[in-house]
């Protein structure tokens, strides 16, 4: 049977230590060259929406350990609105029931049967806060008791519920521009982290005094600035933006998440006056990746962490794997098989006696 | 609704006049640059399949003026048995049931919604068929009357339906290396197609005066040579190196499928891959023939490359590498068709849409 299950299904059975352990292993695995990733690729063309465009996103890998293949798939229309001065990209829910699409498939590297479908929401963010907290793991201070958290949204969420997975957590202080939505995240939240959630009017009194502070917006400018650090803080980001490059400059230790990870970027002649210089790619921001060890070189001990509490340490985290989705999928799952969620459809449906 | 079709409902729906139709137009909309379509990809892994690897492979593309984008998804358990003197690539069907893994998803440039989710085989093959079949009608002799194929497998019988809708073929000769297999189908191919297929002993019997020379084998050596080349053949092939380089380099005309050389490949470390082995397969494609110099199909129907002009010349399509693309285009065709027809089953698009921003 194929299991096709829903996005309530993944939140309930996937939890965010099942990922960060999953992943643990997965980027062991793929440190040693055991597993394969695809660099994400978008194609874009345009679509009838008004100045819109639609992408096509897909990146896949497999972890052979695990038995599992996936391929995520992201069927989008990109719209551009002006928030605060800044052009940012929106993605529209433009099919029925004003829903977004966004597709994970897991297969059996055994069979090549196809094992699973499911929405990617839940997932996606489950296992970007992971692997923040990863990050976390292997080099905030043991001690950490403080979280400043800037951003409010999806993101910022996981992010509070990894970091409590991960460090012992008295209080995350959040910090987000409209006080309504930071007020509400903390109640919110409150239910699901141990933590005592605060909200902060400004972003310095948020992260004032903290040991960790971690960045989960969707901004496409600084958010976090160098001014801000303090000794033996660690700074996570996941948007190439949000940190200043100073910051990132006087960390002693700065990790990335993986290399030769920009997406492939393929599109229609489109006209220029519909180009847009910020939504498609970021711009460059001042950091140089490429020449950081990478999270599995971390978790592998090829290079060395924190190894003391007045360092700063930083840990960017700014584009994802289609691997992750393998790793996430096979912890779910096994999980999902055991509870028999999900509604079972025949393998044959998705399987042929054609030679393909 | 999102339409789950069945390889029955495709071989039904969906016409090989229909796939060489829509990619004759898609074509021109790629060539123009208004369609956009996605290098190949595979990753590779070992599996616990004995002396296998497992591939995931995808390709996609979008054709906007027909509202539709295209996944193609392979899940593969492959191997590379020796048979006679050349080594094959062979998928094990090894899902339950022994059976292939492969689906094509479809989504609307509209909205992004799922639209339909069927296995690629039939498509899969009528789109080779119907590549081939372009090539033939924008590089073979209007005249062509005689057709000689080597292969007698699954992309055989669709490269002669191909060849047939679009010249007036009258004669058909058939090679492949077992005695049984050409037989079968030149039996099943005479009775499908209206036109007898004569089963001979030797490749070189089934070329010999041919005016179009097809080849359509899973080899990954070469199996069409160039002491076998005459004036005013046009050659024919579905993978590289079917036609050895040499008697490519005796036709006047080359067109390819795609610049696109091979499929860009994400492996674990030290996955043995016998089709990068010099002088075979996708290896061979990069030694020995600079592709990426010539010029395309869509390029050709576009009227942007030159094709035949004296009935003497040899020309020669290479259908190098699939191209995501052609799954965006046929499948518009087919779910007009579907949907037209109620086939299938209708499953909710919410099943496969989400209210959580991804």
């Amino acid at each position: 049977m194929t299991l096709i299950l829903s996005n309530d299904d993944v939140e309930r059975l996937l939890t965010i230590e099942d990922c960060i352990e999953a992943l643990d292993e997965g980027y062991r695995e793929i440190g040693e060259g055991r597993a394969a990733n695809r660099t994400r690729s978008d194609i874009i063309t345009p679509t009838i929406h008004e100045g819109g465009l639609y992408a096509l996103k897909s990146m896949d890998g497999v972890i052979p350990k695990r038995k599992v293949a996936a391929i995520r798939i992201n069927s989008d229309i990109l719209t551009w609105e002006m928030r605060a001065g800044n052009r940012v990209r929106v993605k529209k829910p433009a099919a029925p029931g004003e829903r977004y699409v966004g597709l994970v498939l897991l297969f059996s590297t055994d069979t090549g049967e196809p094992l699973a479908i499911f929405p990617d929401g839940v997932m996606q963010r489950l296992r970007v806060a992971a692997t923040s907290a990863l990050g976390v793991r292997l080099l905030a201070r043991k001690n950490a008791k403080t979280v400043a958290l800037l951003g409010a949204g999806w993101q910022a969420g996981s992010q509070a519920m990894a970091v409590c997975a991960v460090r012992d957590i008295d209080e995350i202080r959040v910090y987000s521009p409209t006080p309504a939505t930071r007020e509400a995240f903390c109640r919110e939240m409150a239910n699901q982290v141990s933590a005592r959630l605060t909200p902060m009017s400004s972003p310095e009194d948020a992260v004032k005094g903290a040991d960790i502070v971690l960045c989960a917006t969707n901004s496409l400018g600084n958010v976090f600035k160098a001014a801000w650090t303090e000794p033996g803080m660690h700074l996570g980001s996941i948007k190439p933006a949000e940190l200043e490059p100073a910051a990132v400059a006087k960390a002693a230790v700065a990790v990335t998440h993986f290399h030769d990870n920009e997406p492939t970027i393929i599109r229609t002649h489109v006209d220029p006056a519909k180009e847009d210089k910020h939504g498609v790619r970021h711009e460059p921001t001042g950091i140089d990746e490429s020449a950081m060890p990478t999270l599995p070189d971390l978790i592998l001990g090829r290079v060395k962490g924190r190894t003391d509490d007045g360092q700063i340490t930083a840990f960017l985290n700014h584009a994802g794997l289609g691997y992750q989705f393998a790793v996430c999928g096979a912890a779910l799952l096994k999980k999902a098989q055991a509870a028999k969620a999900g509604n079972d459809l025949p393998t044959e449906w998705f399987t042929e006696d054609v030679h393909p | 609704m999102t339409l789950i079709l069945s390889n029955e409902d495709v071989g039904k729906l969906l016409t090989m006049r229909d796939v060489i139709d829509v990619l004759e137009e898609a074509y021109v909309e790629l060539a123009d640059g208004r369609g956009v379509n996605r290098t190949r990809s595979d990753s590779l892994s070992p599996t616990s399949y004995p002396q296998a690897t497992y591939g995931l492979k995808s390709m996609d593309g979008i054709v906007p003026k027909l509202g539709v984008g295209a996944v193609r998804i392979n899940s593969d358990i492959v191997t590379w048995p020796k048979r006679g003197n050349n080594v094959r690539r062979e998928k094990v069907p090894a899902a339950p049931n022994k059976r292939w893994v492969g689906l094509v998803l479809l989504f609307s440039t509209h909205n992004g919604e799922p639209l339909a989710i069927f296995p690629d085989g039939v498509m899969q093959r009528t789109r080779v068929g119907a590549t081939n079949g372009l090539g033939a009608k924008y590089l073979s002799r209007p005249d062509s009357e005689t057709v000689g194929i080597l292969g007698s497998g699954w992309q055989a019988g669709t490269q002669l339906r191909a060849v047939c809708a679009v010249r007036d073929i009258k004669t058909i000769r058939c090679f492949s290396p077992s005695k049984d297999n050409r037989e079968a189908f030149a039996r099943a191919m005479s009775d499908d197609l209206g036109i007898t297929v004569t089963p001979v002993e030797q490749p070189e019997d089934a070329i010999r005066g041919a005016d179009i020379a097809m080849c359509a084998s899973n080899s990954i050596d070469n199996i069409f040579f160039q002491q076998w080349v005459e004036p005013g053949m046009h050659l024919s092939e579905i993978k590289r190196p079917e036609i050895e380089t040499a008697a490519l380099k005796r036709a006047d005309r080359i067109v390819i499928h795609t610049k696109d050389t091979t499929p860009l490949h994400f492996t674990t470390k030290d996955l043995p891959m016998p089709e990068k082995v010099k002088g075979k397969g996708w290896a061979e494609a990069k030694d020995t023939l600079d592709i990426a110099t010539l010029p395309t199909l869509p390029e050709l129907i576009a009227g942007r490359a030159k094709g035949r002009d004296a009935p003497e010349q040899v020309t020669a399509f290479l259908n190098n590498l699939g191209m995501g693309f052609q799954f965006a285009a046929a499948g518009s065709v087919l779910y007009r068709k579907a949907v037209a027809a109620g086939a299938g089953h209708d499953l909710p698009t919410d099943w496969f849409t989400e209210d959580v921003h991804p």
